[in-house]
């Protein structure tokens, strides 16, 4: 195999310089501006996209690039890269996850339809890069680029390109932020009156009578005996209405032609929303230090190192509990505390808050994460002008560990007893006996490394009537698994490409991609994937030369294989067993006596022959300028990702027993299909210039072989159906005093007020053969709207993000799911968000109501403001080049059907630290 | 060319990374067959694993007693027993691919452990226990398919749409994946008969009990009581048989069948020395001699406690037993409490009852765990705003019939409103006991024969003695009522019908019981009882509906699974489905 791989590989490499050589003849043309996306005035030099990967001159690729200047990125406040790219990147969609302070808000990324892969600085670092050190970003989103990163590229490239590492005058940039964070949205709870007259409507429903007198809840509702009637409001008893945190950072780059460095220090801390006990509270400092050096004429080494440390302390109980204990516990549940010292808790609900945030203990959890890198760029023009070969090695290492004191706080019940003299009196009766942790705990929770070796050898030539790219370049990447069981990442890339430019009209790329992976064996572990690309440049067209409203207009397109591995963390290519001493077996013998036997079954089976995933990608785009001031881009997606792997057990007979025996095959295939659109106005009149632009992406993904069960009703099945399709019933409103006598058998004794479901194959009866598509669930459509002007120093500038094209299920949140006689929530009071009535309120869980059902749907589109900012820059004076002062906001609007939640993230604020909205004040100087 | 010679070197070193096939080669420490199949104690573990699909099967019974007129869950309603049973569930599905799944890997055992003849112990003066051990297994093996087997007939046995009596799909071996989609059902009899083989290669390899110590009987000692055993299997015999011989899979009312059960019961009773007296509730025993086949717990396990205790006793009251059940529990004397001997008073429901209720049914002022009087807890409170009903002690807790269920739950060693309350005690799961062997084998005699109180020739005893054995534990020493009974066939029936119902109750015997007697239509709804607190501390009782109960003539048997239905096209549904 080896053999056979490397006289490939040098074959395709003669052919193509071949071919090369036999074209034109040297002559430097000017680089072509490129589409600019921004205000970033670009250089000549900027367009060579010099990547570890290869080579890519920007303005003659056939790839799709946008790019985006870290001073635009930077109009949004903070420290995360993440928050800015929001709305600015077209058919990028990207989703905080949680936002509870102190974590990096792991957000995801959708990139037309699929999750793009993150380079820094052209390394697979991840996204350990502080939005203040931003250079530029660079999406580049079609098969041209996904192809470089094989394995990593199936979904397009988020390129972040750091300060510093140029030959530049020495620039310093001072930052500061000072940020106040407020919760967007938070749920609805009820008063403790409210809650009781609820729970007597529920118990009243079943005939099950009052649960609190009306002297309760008048006691409720005028506080009187806050002991045994107590009104808690949770939000304002444990929340602050603000927090605040602070950003600042020092920025130093520059450098000649013998060495150039660049030098990032920043400084983030961050409190939380906790009215009582301590806050969660922590600080970070992140670095990058860079520095490229000339060794001799055909020899430069550069190194960086980046560091980010962090600490945050919290309470033990941690965000999540906390939010869930403020929602979930009714205001009536118990007093917090009797006297000075004793929390109280009641038989149903055993949580005190209080007790927990001031007495249950801390946690302090350190973070360290460092990036090394080295490398050497050899420059062989004494040998052949144009030839080069860069190379790094990266190493990062993630390290956590905790510092935890977890108590337990003594914990009481109220009980109403008689005295002697026959009256009521208040005794406390333990529950739980208070535990001091007198060790601090340590963990040493997570320890990851990973390295990546690389390289590339890239030439270019200049000739007359066109330009010749080559590139040959591998990729190494090593992430060692910490668990003996389960496999590691290696993985081998090599690419082999050429891009050839004539006349600046007509380009054309060509890449071949060979993949290694450790997940599969044999023939399989290696496979070449090869790419086309072709770019007509119509504006330099003699027909279009002199037009006088076109100033650009390029059409490009590219067709490519990209091989992925498969996710599991085992090898499907290997027979695998479970289990071990007393693996689940039964208990034998009589007392107690010891245990020493074995349990053991089959867990996977093997299929030596499993291959790779393959995305054939089909882009095709077009970018036009106009009058100086329009800009478009267009572009087109069709791709199909074949053989990805299942076990197909829907086709098979469940007589074969368990889904064990079943081996994995490379099985289904999907069609994404979509599109993303850039629009962008610019004018200047004057000291006035405005901008206005709007972005969109759209794409929906087709399941086109899936492995379902051969249902006989049509409407079931899903082969060529969207993948994202909810499955559920069509319900027809709720049954009434006038149709309960026609109900259809459904789902148990249904009642008056209760869903009705609509029979779909006619039996007359429903069941879950009357399932059928009902709506979809990920977004098909995502957009974003940049609007600025500047004036006389001053500047306002607005991002808007929005989604559409989904349906949000309520039957997910129980924020909208009322059953029986514990939990609810402001909600139970008004219709549900897409006007549809609550349905019956019964102590005994429907099982007809809750099924998922288009009762349940509602439009998931949304809006939001989610950055704004206003500034005004000093004039020119003295050594500095630029002071700033602004206000920034950060989502500070949001337009949605759901009132009480953020469409989002559902969990905000319920079950987790809610949205926040912020507002920053913040000033840079650069000098 | 020249230059390209000179970058040849570069290149090659570049590309020479291609040659690390070593970086490629991942060496993960996974489980391997070899690892199992030749190691001789981990070898077992394909048999000893099978085990844990029968094991504490609580809650699952639990489900399936709440098909049934027996009793209700808290928290929600059943909809399948409210009559909206569809082809497309089944709450007994699981059976299928469960069962399947544990022949193939007895198969699996038999193929790649036992037939390669690898030794459990290699020491030759073990040579008797090895030989004890290695055929115990093969024997073991057996009996658990031969359990699988007859699950599949339990639940899915019954007539095509032709009328035809079918069973499962016998499979004896390994098959192809593909060709699981193309088994077809074997009929009812082709089925008894494979499980009786399977069973006689299980007692011909299985000691009859596990019985002394280690030293002394090597590999089939006490240490290993929850394995199969020859009695076990011979157990199973006569379980499948009664099937057999019910109305429900013997249409023509073969008696021959009546006869052959009654035959298998015997022999089960005779092999454990002839009928005896039944050993006192307590399924905290984990030596109880009536105990053929049971699973036992680990220790400390609070889980049937949590969810079954009452709010007071700090569980979730899951389990809500009905009035109807309450109601078949007889007398004091043994008489029904509908018949004018009884000491039954309608004012005070709960005085003076069998046995069994105060050990199975928590109830309105009940304070012990044992009998009608004593003290381990504080009277509970079922009645409307009491603390043991919703809106009480824990207000989201409450039993929606005015009972909960005490069976199988510890004596309160423990005290549940302590710091961490726990209990000490094991709990066994009873697969095959002597209780059922004694009621079958007396329903059996009786449809065979029609004479309950006579013993038939070649039987050491009568229908009447066996029943009066499962009486007698419950208190009735005498016993005039079961007397009276026993001179009529069909009285004697409607009795034996009802002492199986109150003995069997929550181990979901009595869904099968309905099907097979083909009585499950006449199922009454589920009742329960709201009890009011008059001023004079006194009770009020009045009868309530709690839920519907509806059931068709398709419901004496279950529906195969939906999905398999599609995928296998040789399999034939049930009737009426």
């Amino acid at each position: 195999m080896k053999l056979n791989i490397t006289r490939l590989n040098v074959f395709i490499f003669f052919l193509l310089n071949a071919i090369a050589i036999n074209v034109g003849v040297a002559q430097n043309t000017p680089l072509n501006s490129l589409a600019d996306q921004d205000s970033l005035q670009v250089k000549n030099d900027d367009e060579i996209l010099k990547t570890p990967f290869g080579v890519f001159n920007l303005s003659q690729t056939t790839g799709a690039v946008f790019r985006i200047s870290g001073d635009q990125l930077r109009k949004t406040g903070g420290d995360n890269l993440s928050e800015a790219l929001i709305g600015r990147v077209p058919g990028l969609r990207i989703i905080r996850q949680t936002n509870t302070p102190g974590t990096t808000g792991d957000y995801s990324y959708v990139l037309n339809g699929g999750t793009p892969y993150v380079l820094v600085d052209g390394k697979p670092r991840g996204l350990l890069v502080d939005l203040r050190e931003v250079e530029e970003v660079l999406v580049l989103n079609d098969g041209t680029f996904n192809s470089s990163l094989g394995n990593f590229g199936d979904n397009g490239l988020i390129y972040v390109i750091t300060k510093g590492g140029k030959s530049k005058k020495p620039v310093v940039e001072v930052n500061y932020q000072r940020a106040l964070n407020t919760a967007s949205r938070l749920p609805k709870l009820l008063s403790a009156s409210e809650y009781a007259e609820v729970i007597n409507r529920v118990s009243n429903n079943d005939g099950l009578g009052d649960v609190y007198s009306p002297e309760a809840i008048a006691a409720y509702n005028n506080g009187s005996d806050p002991i045994n009637f107590p009104n808690i409001n949770n939000q304002d008893t444990y929340l602050e209405d603000f927090s605040s945190s602070n950003f600042a950072s020092l920025n130093t780059y520059g450098g000649g032609e013998n060495a150039s460095y660049g030098a990032f220090i920043g400084y983030s801390d961050w409190e939380g929303l906790e009215k009582v006990g301590s806050k969660i509270n922590g600080r970070n400092l992140s670095f990058r230090t860079k520095i490229n050096a000339k060794i001799n004429n055909s020899l430069r080494a550069h190194a960086s190192v980046y560091g980010k440390f962090g600490e945050n302390n919290r309470p033990i109980i941690g965000a999540d509990a906390m939010f869930l204990n403020i929602t979930a516990t009714p205001a009536n549940a118990f007093p917090l505390k009797v006297g000075d010292s004793a929390y109280i808790v009641s038989n149903d609900f055993d949580t005190n808050l209080l007790a927990e945030l001031e007495n249950g203990g801390s946690r302090t959890d350190y973070t360290a994460n460092m990036v090394f890198d080295i490398g050497l760029d050899f420059d062989f023009k004494d040998i052949v002008p144009g030839l080069k070969y860069d190379t790094y090695l990266m190493m990062r290492t993630f390290n956590t560990h905790s510092l935890i004191t977890d108590n337990q706080p003594g914990l009481y019940t109220l009980e109403n007893l008689q005295d002697i003299a026959g009256q009521d009196s208040l005794a406390l009766k333990i529950y739980k006996n208070e535990v001091l942790d007198l060790d601090i705990g340590r963990t040493n929770q997570n320890n990851q490394r990973d390295f990546t070796y690389a390289g590339n050898i890239s030439y270019i030539k200049q000739m007359t009537q066109s330009t010749l790219t080559l590139n040959l370049n591998h990729l190494l990447y090593y992430a060692p698994n910490r668990t003996a069981t389960q496999p590691d990442n290696r993985n081998l890339t090599f690419n082999l490409n050429g891009s050839f430019a004539l006349q600046n009209k007509y380009i054309l790329f060509a890449n071949l991609n060979s993949s290694s992976s450790s997940k599969f064996i044999g023939t399989n572990r290696t496979n070449f994937f090869p790419t086309m690309g072709f770019a007509w440049v119509a504006s330099n067209e003699d027909f279009l030369k002199d037009n006088k409203s076109i100033d650009f207009l390029k059409f490009r397109t590219s067709f490519g294989q990209i091989g992925t591995e498969y996710t599991a963390s085992t090898f499907l290519y290997l027979d695998t067993w479970a289990g071990g001493r007393n693996n689940g077996t039964t208990f034998l013998g009589t007392a107690n006596i010891a245990q020493n036997k074995f349990g053991y079954s089959l867990s996977t089976t093997a299929n030596e022959a499993v291959d790779w995933i393959v995305y054939n990608q089909m882009f095709a785009g077009f970018e036009l300028n106009m009058f100086k001031k329009f800009n478009f881009s267009f572009n087109y997606f069709n791709i199909q990702i074949e053989n990805q792997i299942t076990k197909a057990s829907e086709l098979y007979a469940d007589a074969l027993g368990g889904d064990a025996y079943l081996p994995s095959l490379n099985f289904t295939d999907r069609r994404n299909k979509g599109f993303n659109a850039n629009i962008t106005f610019r004018e200047n009149k004057g000291s006035f210039k405005y901008y206005a632009g709007i972005n969109a992406g759209y794409n929906k993904i087709v399941g086109e072989k899936i492995s379902e069960v051969p249902y006989p009703d049509q409407y079931r099945l899903q082969q060529g159906q969207a993948e994202d399709n909810i499955m559920g019933y069509i319900s027809d409103g709720l049954f009434t005093a006038e149709n309960i006598g026609s109900a259809l058998p459904q789902f148990g004794d249904v009642q008056v007020g209760d869903i009705k479901y609509v029979d779909q194959n006619g039996d007359n009866v429903i069941d879950s053969r009357d399932q059928r598509a009902i709506g979809n669930q990920t977004p098909r459509l995502n957009y974003g709207i940049n609007i600025g002007a500047e004036y006389k120093g001053f500047n306002l500038d607005v991002v808007g993000a929005g989604v559409g094209g989904y349906d949000i299920n309520l039957g997910s949140s129980s924020y909208y799911q009322h059953r029986g006689l514990r939990n609810y929530y402001g909600s139970v009071n008004s219709d549900l968000p897409n006007g549809n009535a609550n349905p019956r309120l019964s102590t005994i869980g429907s099982i007809n109501n809750f099924k998922t059902s288009d009762y349940w749907l509602v439009n998931g589109s949304y809006f939001r403001i989610s950055n704004v900012e206003l500034g005004y820059s000093l004039p020119k004076k003295g050594p500095f080049t630029n002071v700033k002062i602004f206000l920034r906001g950060n989502n500070l609007a949001l337009f949605s059907k759901l009132d009480d939640l953020d469409p989002e993230d559902m969990r905000a604020g319920f079950f987790e630290y809610p949205s926040m909205r912020t507002f920053i004040l913040g000033t840079s100087l650069n000098f | 060319m020249k230059l390209i010679n000179k970058l040849l070197p570069i290149i090659i070193l570049t590309l020479g990374f291609s040659g690390c096939s070593e970086f490629l080669e991942d060496e993960i420490q996974y489980t391997q067959e070899e690892i199992v199949v030749e190691s001789r104690q981990r070898s077992r573990g394909l048999i000893d694993d099978i085990y844990t699909d029968y094991q504490f099967r609580y809650f699952t019974d639990f489900g399936v007693e709440y098909l049934t007129d027996n009793g209700v869950l808290n928290s929600e309603e059943t909809d399948l027993a409210t009559g909206y049973w569809g082809p497309t569930s089944n709450p007994y599905n699981y059976v299928w691919q469960q069962s399947y799944n544990n022949i193939r890997q007895v198969y699996q055992y038999i193929e790649l452990v036992h037939d390669t003849g690898l030794p459990f112990l290699l020491n030759p003066s073990d040579a008797e226990e090895n030989e004890r051990v290695l055929a115990r297994y093969y024997g073991e093996a057996f009996f658990l398919k031969a359990w699988a087997e007859w699950e599949l007939l339990k639940v899915f046995g019954g007539p095509s749409a032709d009328g035809e009596m079918l069973g499962f799909p016998i499979v004896n071996g390994i098959l192809e994946n593909e060709d699981y989609a193309s088994l077809s059902r074997n009929t009812y009899d082709e089925c008894v008969n494979q499980i009786n083989a399977d069973l006689d290669i299980a007692i011909a390899n299985l000691p009859l009990t596990y019985s002394g110590t280690g030293g002394d009987n090597p590999g089939y000692s006490v240490e290993e009581i929850g394995r199969a055993s020859g009695l076990a299997a011979y157990a199973l015999k006569a379980k499948v048989a009664l099937f057999a011989a019910s109305p429900a899979f013997n249409p023509s009312n073969d008696i021959s069948k009546w006869v052959d059960a009654a035959e298998k019961f015997h022999d089960v009773i005779e092999l454990n020395g002839g009928l005896k007296s039944l050993s006192a509730f307590d399924f905290s025993n984990d030596d109880n001699p009536d105990h053929i086949w049971r699973m036992r717990s680990s220790l400390n396990n609070n889980a049937l406690e949590n969810r079954l205790y009452p709010p007071t006793l700090y569980g979730q009251g899951e389990v809500n037993p009905s009035q109807n059940l309450v109601d078949a529990f007889p007398s004091a004397n043994g008489y029904p409490i509908d018949m004018t001997e009884s000491l039954y008073d309608a004012s005070t429901p709960y005085t003076s009852r069998d046995d069994r209720f105060y050990k199975f049914i928590f109830y309105n002022n009940d304070q012990c765990f044992t009998s009608e009087s004593c003290t381990d807890f504080t009277a509970l409170e079922t009645f409307e705003g009491g603390q043991d009903n919703f809106g009480g002690f824990i207000k989201s807790e409450g039993t929606r019939t005015g009972y909960y269920l005490k069976k199988f739950l510890n004596n309160l060693d423990f005290d549940p409103a302590a710091l961490n309350p726990t209990t000490t005690l094991e709990k066994v799961y009873v697969q095959l006991g002597f209780t059922d062997m004694y009621l079958s084998y007396a329903e059996a005699v009786n449809e065979a024969y029609g004479q309950p109180d006579v013993a038939p020739a070649g039987f050491n005893f009568s229908a009447k003695e066996a029943l009066a054995m499962v009486r007698k534990r419950a208190g009735l020493n005498t016993d005039p009522y079961l007397d009276e009974v026993s001179a009529n066939s069909a009285d004697f029936k409607t009795l034996l019908e009802n002492e199986r119902r109150i003995e069997l109750c929550f181990t979901g015997e009595r869904f099968h019981d309905l099907r097979r007697w083909k009585n499950i239509v006449n199922i009454e709804d589920v009742k329960g009882v709201k009890i009011t607190k008059n001023t004079d501390d006194t009770f009020s009782y009045q009868n309530i509906d709690v839920e519907r109960r509806n059931y068709e003539a398709k419901n004496y048997y279950l529906p195969l699974p939906y999905s398999e239905l599609l995928i296998n096209t040789n399999l034939k549904q049930n009737q009426g489905w």
